[in-house]
């Protein structure tokens, strides 16, 4: 039996009928249509399909569309605003953090929660915040100078959060 | 959708006086695809939705070798939202063989059907495809379906599998040697006697199983009206997909079409055309055990170091 329910999906509320075991990725891909959110491994290990319920990094093949009912979602999607990339898109793309892109989303996702929670976070500290994401192409080492570069320039604009 | 040329990067001046072939060379490039990858506007095979597209999913063998006595698809079909269940009974005589896209010298390979017949052979081997309207449907017939397993000694250990009773993975072939390649060049003897010091070492080369984050995945799409086959997969060699999957398929390569979307993957794997649009997409488990066996880093077993 489908369950109702309404979530605010990048700004613009979606309101829909879903399967109860109907995941909140699934939810985001196949019903809201935004395929930016990725299903690497659908066991909550590689950190693909992260995404913002309110404000907070989840991987979203661990939960429930259902128990996002009434929560605010930020998808890769929501990032770029007027065209303009989010300081953490601009730092991928200006220090090759990427190759694939299939991790990307997710990897960006949790940079920008660990960018809210510490503006100025260590080599160290930016690899701990991430060792829930996996990547299968750059070894990771652009990836931390991506989140660096992100926190520099972020900090320059005075803009952490999105 | 696509990268507009506004978001190409830009190229920052060469120094002055510089030769023209400067203004690329000795400096960091920002890549022309990645804003579309960042923004998660790009298209990948899971991306991909077509009108009426029915998704696949495969019933695997639990066993490394097992007779299969038989397989029940009653209940599974019975499902609502099933379309379709093939076993090899219904397909292996259709389709051709699953060709060995790096053939070596004298190498012995057996006719890998694209479905397990009477006997499955490795762990993950597929027995039944299930073809239904939704993934979770399509998931939920697999547990429907019921094969009866006669399990039978596997062979899991290399060296031992050229012990005169190992078990035979393909008796049909007689050995277990797959083939035998010897590269030689230069006098090895006398180098061997003029050298100070000989060095032995045993050198062992584990399993590689390639595991993108992008899984393995396809959308095949059959055209009636020009019996023609659209394949989007998750490749890196589209090319030589079109080369080689044309015989297991039986259509011309002129009527197939290969397209490669985002990602870098390999495909060794092929979408049951049901004659209508499917897709599959592997799970992440299924790769360990489906994908190929391939060169891994050597590891160093012991050393022996003697005087010559």
């Amino acid at each position: 039996m489908n369950m109702p329910l309404k979530i605010r999906v990048n700004g613009t509320l979606r309101e829909s009928e879903v399967e109860p075991r109907c995941l909140l990725v699934q939810f985001l891909r196949d019903v809201c249509g935004l395929t930016g959110t990725h299903v690497g491994c659908e066991t909550g290990v590689c950190g693909a399909c992260t995404v913002l319920v309110d404000g907070q990094a989840v991987k979203s093949c661990t939960m429930f569309a259902v128990q996002a009912d009434g929560s605010e979602v930020t998808t890769v999607e929501g990032l770029s605003s007027n065209g303009e990339m989010h300081p953490v898109q601009e730092g991928f793309w200006e220090c090759h953090g990427l190759q694939c892109g299939y991790c990307t989303p997710g990897m960006i996702m949790t940079a920008i929660q660990l960018l809210e929670r510490n503006g100025s976070p260590s080599r160290d500290e930016i690899r701990h915040a991430l060792d829930g994401n996996l990547c299968r192409c750059t070894g990771y080492s652009h990836i931390v100078d991506a989140v660096e570069h992100a926190a520099k320039h972020a900090a320059k604009k005075g803009q952490t959060q999105k | 959708m696509s990268t507009t040329i506004e978001e190409a990067p830009k190229v920052e001046e060469a120094p002055k006086g510089a030769k023209a072939s400067q203004k690329y060379f000795g400096r960091a490039m920002k890549r022309v695809e990645d804003p579309r990858l960042i923004k998660g506007i790009a298209t990948y095979v899971d991306d991909l939705k077509l009108a009426g597209m029915l998704q696949a999913e495969f019933v695997r063998s639990p066993h490394a070798n097992a007779k299969i006595k038989s397989i029940k698809t009653d209940s599974a079909k019975k499902l609502p939202g099933v379309v379709a269940i093939f076993t090899g009974a219904d397909v292996n005589d259709k389709l051709g063989t699953i060709p060995c896209a790096t053939p070596l010298p004298g190498g012995k390979s057996p006719d890998h059907k694209v479905l397990a017949g009477a006997r499955a052979y490795f762990v993950g081997h597929p027995v039944a495809i299930v073809v239904a309207e939704t993934r979770a449907i399509a998931r939920d017939a697999l547990d429907l379906v019921e094969v009866d397993y006669d399990p039978l000694p596997a062979v899991i250990d290399p060296e031992k599998a050229l012990e005169k009773n190992s078990p035979l993975t393909h008796p049909e072939l007689g050995t277990n040697i797959a083939f035998t390649w010897s590269i030689s060049g230069g006098d090895v003897e006398s180098a061997f006697k003029e050298a100070d010091r000989v060095l032995k070492i045993r050198l062992i080369h584990p399993r590689l199983t390639p595991m993108a984050i992008e899984p393995r995945g396809c959308v095949a799409s059959w055209h009636a009206g020009e019996s023609s086959l659209t394949l989007w997969t998750s490749t890196q060699i589209p090319h030589l997909v079109r080369t080689l999957l044309p015989g297991l398929i039986g259509i011309p390569e002129n009527k197939l079409r290969v397209v490669a979307p985002r990602g870098r993957r390999w495909i060794r794997f092929k979408a049951q055309s049901v004659r209508r649009r499917g897709r599959y997409q592997s799970p992440r488990d299924t790769p360990q055990s489906t994908d190929q066996v391939d060169r891994g880093p050597a590891r160093k077993r012991g050393s022996h170091d003697s005087r010559a």
